[in-house]
């Protein structure tokens, strides 16, 4: 188990995932939420932005996101490239089109008065967001599970 | 299912409520070296408490994070529990307290414990991590209502030092407590500097992932390496620069005696171990040439003249590791893996700016190395008094005489053991033990003498 004490970003970061995915799920409702859970909704945007090697180096790396950002990385790339049935039904068929998928969903929440998310865009990113933040977790409050070897890190 | 999440938050709570009554219990204890412990306890019967008490409106979906939360404070729990006299060498606790807080702020605060691992380790400051955690469940519960509840002990650091159960008694070893005082020096660093110097760095390193990813691989194998990639580099950066502060800041306040503490440590290890198989932490031979930057000595003929046959001779055995470092091998092992090897290019780049910044953090009095040059008489003096059988816990004659200072102490310790290691096995193990004992009445003779003399007299 990584301990809590080095890893209180990544709780952090697991802990705020889970918060946007059940404020997801309200507005998919037709719900209302409150200022401190919109202002949580625009930091995952931004760590979202930031785990994002579509985007890395293209834009200024925030310093107050690049050690957490860094941390939580292979959780998000090892939970999207497991893209399963419940996915697919809902027309994600890779990872390129799951980005999209979150980038447009946060932008139009940002946007608030233009193209609004529809209920099943929103309940399919909370989904994303809880596998998320239930990998990350799994991760900091169990066995530690063996070194994933299946992807070379290094050039034999 | 509903029957799971009501069992779940019953449990939690009744978890809460057991947690906090341990805390408690342990902190009614009357056997420990300071009250940090107690402070400690308290913390820990506070979160409890609040957790208990406001489990019926956490989210339902959050109950999984709040076990995880209990779950880490009652391991913390074992802290004070260890740090009870009966286990530690209690009679320096309040000393290196003392000597600590000089260096790095009286608002930090010591739970000394014997771990089993044969390792010296400290944790980072438990208050300030606590208040992250519990923001991180906000808003059903926040840092401010933890806060309100433990009162000044929110304006504390409480760190948990932990040396190997077996060496109790051997303070020799606990030198090594000066690399630890590093790492509190190193931990506020890293935080004010380190998101920087990685900002500046993560492009490079991203361009050398991707200059190294091998052929065949899906684009979706290929960030996740990437990622990987990234995330091991900036783990392998982050451990190296902690270890090689802390291991400077150990020579800086003990000289020689750090360089002895650390390289007796080595012994046990391979030298040139990658730090990809060694849990991050630098090849030995790396961190040992590193530490000898700190601690330039040029023995010369004056040296020999003046100086206690003994100092010189225990000086000359530290400058014997040159040897060692002077081989290179533990480079061409950094170099044979692109996550070390950027890592290491990170830290050689950044290195001398991060010592600057370091050493800032010190109070400006206390920026001066420790010096043997300039310590040679008093330690000379100590060493005479541990060959007579007593306590070098100070120099000079009454009424006129000093309290050693720790440096010195250990200094003339560590002396007296180097020049006595030819004795036989028998001899080896028995001076051993009386030089410990005279060490650790020292440490606790001159903090006393420190302390209170001026009232006394």
């Amino acid at each position: 188990m990584k301990d809590l004490i080095e890893s209180s970003r990544l709780f952090e970061a697991s802990s705020r995932m889970q918060t946007a995915a059940n404020s997801l799920k309200v507005l998919a409702d037709n719900g209302h939420i409150d200022q401190r859970l919109r202002e949580n909704l625009d930091w995952v945007h931004h760590f979202l932005h930031e785990v994002d090697l579509a985007s890395f180096g293209q834009s200024d790396i925030s310093p107050d996101f690049a050690i957490p950002a860094t941390e939580a990385r292979p959780f998000f790339y090892s939970a999207v490239a497991q893209i399963d049935d419940a996915l697919r039904a809902s027309g994600i068929r890779d990872e390129a089109q799951l980005r999209e998928l979150l980038a447009n969903t946060f932008d139009a929440l940002d946007a608030k008065d233009t193209k609004k998310p529809t209920a099943d865009q929103l309940h399919v990113v909370a989904n994303v967001l809880e596998r998320f933040a239930n990998a990350i977790l799994t991760r900091l409050d169990a066995v530690p599970s063996p070194i994933d070897t299946s992807i070379p890190l290094v050039t034999a | 299912m509903r029957l799971r999440k009501t069992i779940q938050r019953n449990e939690l709570r009744r978890y809460a409520r057991s947690l906090a009554a341990l805390a408690e219990d342990i902190e009614q204890a009357e056997d420990f070296a300071t009250d940090t412990a107690r402070d400690f306890c308290s913390m820990i019967q506070a979160a409890a408490e609040l957790i208990a008490e406001r489990l019926e409106v956490a989210p339902e979906d959050k109950l999984p994070w709040v076990g995880a939360l209990l779950g880490f404070f009652s391991q913390n729990l074992r802290f004070p529990e260890r740090s009870r006299i009966e286990h530690i060498p209690w009679s320096v606790v309040q000393a290196m307290e003392s000597f600590i807080q000089e260096h790095v702020g009286t608002d930090s605060n010591f739970i000394i414990r014997p771990q089993w691992r044969y390792n010296y380790s400290i944790s980072e400051d438990y208050v300030a991590k606590y208040k992250e955690l519990f923001d991180s469940l906000a808003p059903w519960v926040s840092a401010a209502d933890w806060i309100a509840r433990i009162g000044v002990i929110a304006a504390k650091r409480i760190y948990c030092i932990s040396f190997p159960r077996v060496e109790k008694m051997n303070i020799l070893t606990h030198v090594i407590w000066g690399h630890e005082v590093g790492h509190i020096l190193g931990g506020v660093w890293e935080k004010a500097h380190f998101s920087t110097i990685w900002t500046a760095e993560a492009t490079q390193v991203a361009a050398t992932a991707d200059a190294t990813c091998p052929s065949g691989l899906t684009a979706a194998q290929q960030n996740l390496r990437k990622a990987r990639f990234l995330d091991e580099t900036m783990t392998l950066t982050k451990r190296a620069l902690s270890e090689l502060i802390s291991d400077s800041v150990g020579a800086h306040l003990f000289g020689p005696a750090a360089v002895a503490s650390l390289a007796e440590f080595s012994c046990r290890h391979d030298l040139d171990s990658s730090s990809i198989d060694s849990n991050g932490y630098p090849p030995w031979r790396y961190r040992l040439r590193k530490i000898s930057e700190y601690v330039p000595i040029n023995l010369n003929l004056t040296s020999r003249v003046l100086w206690h046959r003994q100092l010189f001779r225990y000086i000359q055995w530290t400058q014997q590791w040159k040897v060692i470092i002077n081989d290179t091998s533990d480079v061409a092992v950094i170099a044979a893996n692109p996550q070390s090897a950027e890592a290491y290019r990170i830290v050689d780049t950044h290195w001398a700016a991060i010592w600057h910044n370091v050493l800032q953090q010190l109070p400006s009095h206390l920026r001066a190395s420790y010096d043997i040059r300039l310590r040679y008489r008093i330690v000379g003096e100590l060493i005479d008094r541990i060959g007579r059988g007593i306590p070098p816990n100070e120099y000079g004659c009454w009424p006129h005489s000093s309290p050693a200072l720790i440096p010195d102490i250990w200094n003339a310790a560590w002396a007296c053991k180097v020049t006595r290691s030819t004795a036989s096995p028998e001899e080896y193990d028995e001076n051993l033990r009386m030089l410990f004992h005279l060490t650790l009445k020292a440490i606790e003779a001159s903090h006393i003498h420190r302390t209170f003399g001026p009232t006394i007299l």
